[in-house]
């Protein structure tokens, strides 16, 4: 199994996508994602309300941001249109996580 | 010391300095940047952009200088650099400056770059786009230097919308004296209340409370604000209003009753644009997703976790009265900064003059309702003609407003 996206584009410069991944996003993906993209900053929603997720957010300045919330199974990946290589690259890494959890699927 | 502020819960108001900074996204700052410059064949517009923003930096610098005796002239201009960064409007180095002027070279610049994003490059007859950084710039060289205000202009030589590879502007002392004064009417003519808690799926305190935790601020290298799905800036309500309603002012001057209506046309335009973007780009962004999604049932919880969402971005309380869905909205706003600055700076009016709230109200239920935000569709112009320009679209219309006597500003929103 793999993910699958729908494309977003609100602005002339970037193209952004949504991802859906067939298991919950847990650290590992974050960890895996910031070999590549940079360090994390992490939204600790839940302490605000039980319900809510923990968000996580990589940006490289502002031509490229990759965010989600764990154990949740959508990813934003927002990138400008003069670094479109990252896409290639971020699914690469999106793969490699998803191998690695196989058993999980 | 640096500059910096903080949310006050009672005012639903992040306040530095007695300035409110709100925040908005780069669609709003360069839309009703593009209305304001609409006016430019008959009004002498471009002044009002730039001499806006410099009587509020100016003010808000010199009262932090004065009040924390910072006297050394590089600890000023280091404060004046990384309160720019900090809000999201980009960065610059005024190490080239002296009291006489000189040229400061921008590394990223919110407006240059929101509009390239935006609208792409600038006609060639057209003046480069960054009114507000002149503005903040000869704002800010005054109080660093303890000059007069409105003894420095800055004049923009490069721009990224006209091809230049930069950003730069040429600071120079002022050959003739600004016309009309232009004072900030800082904190306004503010209230203060309790917060809004609604009975409900939606946690109005906690959203507050996350968002309001969250390091909104700058980046190291750009001083770029990317959150939520835009660029955002920490940006004065002061500039908001003194651009707006001196517009509004010179319009009704000289055109009456036919002006107030351009004003409250292009105005509310500017709010749907806003809600259009901000509140559509927050509500498909990861933050909503895993803030406030998961406390959502019904699509009237929607309509509640947007207004929940507004009470954190420093734009006063804003309430739901009543919700009939596919229907009406009747929206509240308590202290907003529109009314706050308004009364500040007029006193009382003939007319309604929440012209973003307004626009906002409208925005909402077209966004939910009109359109299905929870669809993720793509927030381009071909959709905003479909859900706002359509024969079934959403209105909003301003029934109470606190500059006309009323208590507290109140908006109607059918279809």
């Amino acid at each position: 199994m793999t993910f699958s996206f729908i494309q977003t584009q609100n602005c002339r410069k970037f193209v952004k996508r949504c991802y859906t991944t067939p298991i919950l996003i847990d650290f590992s993906l974050i960890l895996l994602l910031e070999e590549e993209f940079g360090i994390a900053e992490i939204y600790e929603f839940s302490k605000f309300n039980a319900k809510s997720k923990d968000t996580f957010k990589i940006s490289m300045d502002i031509a490229l941001q990759i965010s989600g919330n764990l154990q949740d199974t959508a990813i934003f990946f927002t990138v400008s249109k003069e670094k479109l290589v990252y896409l290639e690259i971020f699914e690469g890494y999106l793969n490699k996580w998803l191998i690695n959890n196989h058993k999980l699927l | 010391m640096l500059l910096r502020g903080q949310f006050l819960p009672n005012r639903n108001s992040y306040i530095s300095e007695n300035e409110p900074l709100i925040l908005h996204c780069h669609h709003y700052n360069t839309y009703l940047q593009l209305v304001l410059e609409d006016t430019s064949a008959y009004l002498d517009i471009y002044p009002v952009l730039i001499t806006s923003a410099q009587a509020v930096v100016y003010e808000h610098l010199d009262s932090h200088f004065h009040r924390h005796q910072i006297v050394d002239i590089e600890e000023r201009k280091k404060v004046a650099e990384d309160f720019f960064s900090f809000c999201g409007f980009g960065k610059f180095s005024l190490a080239n400056i002296n009291a006489q002027g000189g040229v400061v070279i921008s590394a990223a610049d919110h407006y240059s770059i929101g509009w390239l994003s935006k609208f792409g490059r600038r006609g060639t007859h057209e003046a480069p786009v960054s009114f507000f950084t002149q503005g903040y710039l000869s704002g800010a060289a005054e109080a660093i230097f303890s000059l007069p205000k409105f003894s420095i202009t800055a004049k923009q030589t490069h721009c990224l919308t006209k091809g230049d590879d930069k950003v730069a502007f040429l600071l120079e002392k002022a050959i003739t004296t600004i016309k009309s004064i232009v004072i900030s009417p800082k904190n306004g003519k503010h209230t203060y209340h309790n917060a809004i808690e609604p009975e409900g799926n939606i946690n109005y305190i906690g959203i507050r409370d996350a968002l309001t935790s969250m390091p909104i601020q700058g980046n190291e290298k750009e001083g770029m604000i990317d959150a939520f799905g835009v660029l955002l800036t920490r940006m004065y309500a002061n500039y908001y209003c003194l651009i707006s309603y001196r517009m509004l002012k010179i319009l009704e001057e000289q055109m009456g009753i036919d002006g107030l209506t351009i004003a409250d046309n292009l105005l509310t335009e500017a709010g749907h644009i806003c809600a259009f973007n901000t509140f559509g780009g927050i509500m498909e962004s990861a933050e909503w997703n895993g803030l406030i999604k998961p406390m959502i049932e019904t699509k009237e919880d929607w309509v509640h976790g947007i207004v929940a969402v507004v009470n954190a971005f420093g734009w006063g309380f804003w309430e739901i009265i009543e919700l009939i869905p596919y229907k009406k909205l009747v929206l509240k706003v308590t202290s907003g900064y529109e009314s706050n600055s308004y009364l500040q700076l007029y006193g009382k009016s003939d007319y309604p003059i929440s012209f973003l709230a307004k626009g906002g109200a409208a925005g909402i239920m077209n966004l939910i309702y009109n359109g299905d935000i929870s669809q993720n569709p793509i927030l381009n112009d071909e959709y905003y003609q479909k859900i706002f320009k359509s024969e079934q679209c959403f209105t909003a219309k301003q029934v109470k407003c606190r500059t006309m006597g009323d208590e507290y500003d109140l908006f109607e929103v059918t279809n």
